[in-house]
């Protein structure tokens, strides 16, 4: 209990006067503090008076203590708050806060706004939100004492994506203590001191060779417009603002999409966004406009006539596509869905093939999925880690995986895992970017994955200092697994890959006695020649851990889950239900009044094959995933759905315009397995339609029954009637599982050797990012090279 | 270099806070914190450099370029302000074409201002080496500097 203006109110230990006062409604104006930051006190604005207390103490530094008195507002503290900001103004380009006209401003002035240099609010990029402004106004400061100085610092425009006017600068700090706190990283300080004082960097360097990420979070961060977006800084005020999800990766960002005059300007993280909590990568935040703006989008369908694409009407070409899909046998016909498409898409494309062409040849464009999906399945154990339990973790471990640049929000929560003291290892080759994440690296090839995982099992289990309540109550098969161990002899492994006993030792004793962990693994494991038996030994490691809900798939589709989950697979219909199960087949069966076909299909790598090889003989693509080197020379048909021109078109014989992420609702599903929705943050560009719609399009002209939905929405719905573990909060449900099992450690070698599609990092269906949007390629030739 | 830094910052290796002496030693041992000497330390502390380079500049004792041969330090105290102190680094700026904290490109000269030298009377003051030049007006500056660049004659 203590008071705070004559309120009596409760408090919660620990926490800072400020708080208190926020959380009983009472405010108390601040510059530098920001939600996630540890306080600061550098603005002076939140002063308050304590009784007892000598002075003015900082409201935000001061730890709430029982019986406190505190006086949060009264005229005193307004005249020196007043004063406080008036100092503060007399170094920030003032004469719009001041000017008496400037409501009048706002209605008139016609964009003077493209100047270099900011000389007050009208010319600011930062007019629609400024924090700085809101306090003035709060204050009523009407004029300022002081003489006003003006920086003269020079504007900083070199690096990409978001430029910098420290004439703007308050100094508030916010920025350095985001990238340092928030994201690790630390690419920016305050350097020098007293009138000199500036945000900067080592010797002056650009942001790009100071290991900025262009995450965007200190922008987001600034309370001032002296750090701005530069794709968007002129537009002002959006017209809309609409909350979806990010589909570049597969974190689920949840993202605010600005809209104006139709288009969308910019994008900010969404604060309330369950994976991200008001963060993102470069990516989400900037590369989004860029992406789904270029001038070269498809705006209309497109059919080959005498060999040549043409412009069409969607009648024509879905009249086209029906008729000649309509002509090729089932086993003939293969659907290759794109982990980029929503969930709605995935269910009426996989629903598409098997009810009105009748076959089963569908799978997932993506090389990381099949093993990630086929190993849960033999584990039983449809659920893995949350991102949450991510930041959770008392130990962490990477494999195979350039998580900095391919899921840069994960390093957020890793991040926060080791503030909490977690140790954080990489098994893998050196990362690219951030070093400084992982506590220890242990630099090895794919090729030597396996006998590394293999002696780290088998000291974990030689040092008897796993969790054996848990292995013995919940895992079967432990007498199996450890005999399997026998064959692994350490002293061998540091022949094979490099490592010594001594590291893994010093490894495994991170992870031992440190309770619940996380291991992420990227597709590097693709490399290596078994990679569902990689996945089982990390799976491995963790239920001797105890901490079986610790296995991150970092996903290389936004939506490789949910593609999954919808049943885009050639041997499961959607929610994993098996074809071989007569009586999974004879329920749909019945949901969709249709004969199904009973064979299991042929999966991704099988298709790309059968398609050279002629025996698949029409193909219909999502979204251009096709390794460059599969020559479809000896394909009859190709229906396509793309954003953008692409290889492809070589060989397509119908291409569909499909609307970009920022244009559909819908749903799509995190590695994490959260399934959130996207929402329409503009039309689809030109005659473009949403995945499903085109689908359903097709479905029509070919006469049959059942695609017939006018919204996502009510895709959606059928999904949950067909399936309602999909209902709401995904598959996780699923997981309610009897026992683990431990697999056992077989070194197996690869039998034949598959294709290796190497997509790009940063991709959105088949596109390469850094190719739309240029900023983006100059970073990543920095990070990367070339 | 990298070795020596590492020579240099291992005694310290573990203790918290020990970052000002690290910095204090590697300028004692090579006369200035390099850009290298920040990355090994930020490496070695886990740290970034950017945080590191921002704790050392807000110490006004560290110098970031290699010193010259001859260390040029202008008065700006007081006395020597008054009496046109800033004429006088004007001038030395434009002689040396540096700024304070910079070392000519022959590596020659470097240029520091510092507050007062103790010798109010004489200002305005310029320093060369540890030889103190008083009432420096006008062009005299020109000629003391011009001694030391033609040879290698040092007082
Ligand atoms: S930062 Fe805010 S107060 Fe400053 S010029 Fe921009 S809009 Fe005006
Ligand atoms: S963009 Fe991100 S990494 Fe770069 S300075 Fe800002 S917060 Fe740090
Ligand atoms: S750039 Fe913005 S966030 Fe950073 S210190 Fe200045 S005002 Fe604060
Ligand atoms: S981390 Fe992934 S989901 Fe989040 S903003 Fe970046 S690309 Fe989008
Ligand atoms: S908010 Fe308390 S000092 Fe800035
Ligand atoms: S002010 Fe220059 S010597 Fe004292």
């Amino acid at each position: 209990m203590l008071t705070i203006d004559g309120k009596e109110v409760d408090f919660k230990e620990g926490a800072t006067v400020l708080e208190v006062a926020a959380a009983n409604g009472i405010y108390i104006p601040t510059l530098c503090t920001y939600s996630g930051l540890l306080p600061f006190g550098a603005c002076r604005l939140c002063l308050v008076k304590i009784e007892n207390m000598r002075g003015f103490p900082p409201a935000c530094t001061t730890p709430a203590a029982k019986g406190m008195k505190i006086t949060a507002n009264d005229l005193e503290l307004n005249e020196l708050r007043k004063n406080v900001l008036e100092l503060i103004l007399s170094e920030h380009p003032n004469s719009c806060i001041i000017c008496d006209q400037k409501d009048l401003c706002g209605h008139y002035n016609i964009c003077p706004t493209k100047s270099g240099r900011v000389t007050g609010c009208a010319f600011c990029p930062n007019k629609g939100g400024c924090e700085l402004k809101q306090v003035t106004e709060y204050l009523g400061i009407k004029e300022i004492r002081f003489p006003f100085t003006y920086k003269n610092l020079p504007l900083e425009r070199e690096d990409p994506f978001f430029d910098r006017d420290y004439n703007l600068c308050i100094l508030c700090g916010r920025c350095v203590r985001v990238c340092q706190e928030i994201r690790g990283v630390g690419a920016i300080s305050l350097t020098k001191r007293g009138h000199d004082t500036k945000v900067g960097t080592a010797f002056n360097k650009s942001h790009l060779d100071g290991g900025c990420r262009f995450c965007g979070a200190c922008v987001d961060a600034c309370p001032t417009g002296a750090l701005s977006a530069r794709g968007s800084k002129w537009h002002g005020i959006p017209d809309k603002v609409t909350t979806t999800t990010c589909a570049l990766c597969s974190v689920g960002c949840s993202l605010k999409l600005e809209t104006k005059w139709e288009k969308i300007v910019a994008v900010r993280p969404d604060s309330e966004g369950p994976a991200n909590q008001g963060q993102a990568c470069v990516r989400g935040r900037f590369a989004i406009p860029a992406l789904v703006n270029g001038a070269s989008r498809l705006k209309y369908p497109l059919i080959r006539r005498n060999s040549r694409l043409v412009p069409a009407t969607w009648d024509e070409a879905t009249e086209l596509a029906a008729a000649r899909l309509g002509k090729y046998l089932p086993g003939e016909t293969a659907f290759l869905a794109s982990p980029f498409l929503t969930n709605e898409a995935a269910y009426l494309l996989q629903k598409f093939a098997r009810v009105c062409i009748g076959t089963n040849n569908i799978d997932t464009s993506s090389f990381f999925s099949g093993p990630v999906i086929q190993s849960r399945i033999k584990r039983s154990n449809m659920g893995d880690g949350t991102i949450e339990d991510i930041a959770k973790s008392g130990w962490i471990i990477v494999v195979g995986g350039d998580i900095a640049a391919s899921h840069p929000v994960l390093t957020v929560k890793i991040n926060q895992a080791k503030k909490r003291g977690a140790f954080v290892s990489l098994i893998g080759s050196k990362q690219n970017i951030n070093s400084r994440l992982f506590d220890s690296c242990i630099s090895v090839e794919p090729s030597g994955y396996f006998p590394l995982l293999a002696g780290i099992l088998k000291i974990i289990v030689e040092k008897k200092g796993f969790d054996s309540k848990f292995v013995t109550s919940q895992c079967n098969d432990f007498d199996e697994f450890k005999n399997s161990l026998k064959e692994i002899d350490i002293k061998t492994i540091a022949g094979t890959c490099g490592i010594s006993r001594d590291m893994i030792e010093k490894l495994t004793s991170t992870i031992l006695p440190s309770g619940r962990g996380s291991i992420l693994y990227g597709s590097k494991i693709l490399e290596c020649d078994d990679p569902m038996q990689i996945i089982g030994m990390l799976f491995n490691i963790l239920l001797l851990a105890g901490s079986p809900a610790g296995l991150v798939p970092l996903m290389d589709g936004a939506n490789s889950q949910g593609v999954a989950d919808m049943g885009a697979l050639p041997d499961f219909l959607p929610c994993y239900q098996n074809i071989a199960d007569k009586d999974s087949l004879s329920t749909f069966e019945k949901s969709w009044s249709a004969m199904l076909p009973k064979k299991p299909g042929l999966n991704y790598p099988a298709i790309l094959n059968a398609a050279v090889e002629g025996s698949i003989k029409a193909l219909y693509v999502t979204g251009g995933e096709i390794p460059r080197e599969i020559s479809l020379e000896r394909l009859d048909f190709l229906v396509l759905h793309d954003i953008y021109p692409s290889p492809l078109f070589e060989t397509a014989d119908i291409v569909f315009p499909a609307a970009a992420f920022t244009e559909e609702d819908g749903t799509i599903t995190s590695l994490e397995q959260r399934v959130q929705r996207l929402q329409a943050g503009a039309k689809p560009v030109g005659m473009s339609m949403p995945d499903w719609t085109i689908i359903c399009k097709i479905a029509e002209k070919m006469n049959v029954k059942g695609f017939e939905f006018s919204s996502a929405s009510e895709v959606f719905d059928e999904i949950c009637r067909v399936n309602p573990l999909i209902s709401g909060h995904g598959i996780r449900d699923l997981k309610l599982k009897k026992k683990f099992t431990l697999t056992p450690v077989k070194k197996t070698v690869r039998s034949k050797k598959g294709v290796l599609h190497k997509k790009p990092l940063w991709h959105y269906r088949g596109f390469d990012l850094t190719e739309m949007v240029s900023d983006l390629k100059i970073l990543h030739s920095k990070i990367f090279g070339g | 270099m990298k070795n020596t830094i590492k020579d240099i910052i291992k005694p310290y290796q573990g203790e918290k806070g020990s970052l000002i002496p690290i910095l204090q030693a590697v300028q004692e041992k090579t006369g200035f914190i390099s850009e290298d000497a920040i990355s090994t330390i930020a490496m070695d502390m886990n740290m970034s450099e950017h945080e590191i380079y921002g704790v050392a500049t807000f110490y006004t004792q560290f110098r970031y370029t290699k010193p010259g041969d001859h260390m040029v330090k202008v008065c700006l105290g007081t006395a020597c302000h008054v009496r046109g102190g800033e004429q006088l680094l004007d001038r030395t700026e434009n002689i040396l074409n540096i700024k304070p904290g910079q070392t000519t490109l022959d590596s020659a000269f470097s240029l520091e201002r510092v507050a007062c030298m103790g010798c109010c009377a004489l200002a305005p003051v310029i320093v060369v080496d540890d030889k103190i030049y008083p009432n420096v007006a006008g062009p005299k500056v020109e000629k003391i500097i011009s001694r030391y660049s033609s040879s290698d004659e040092k007082e």
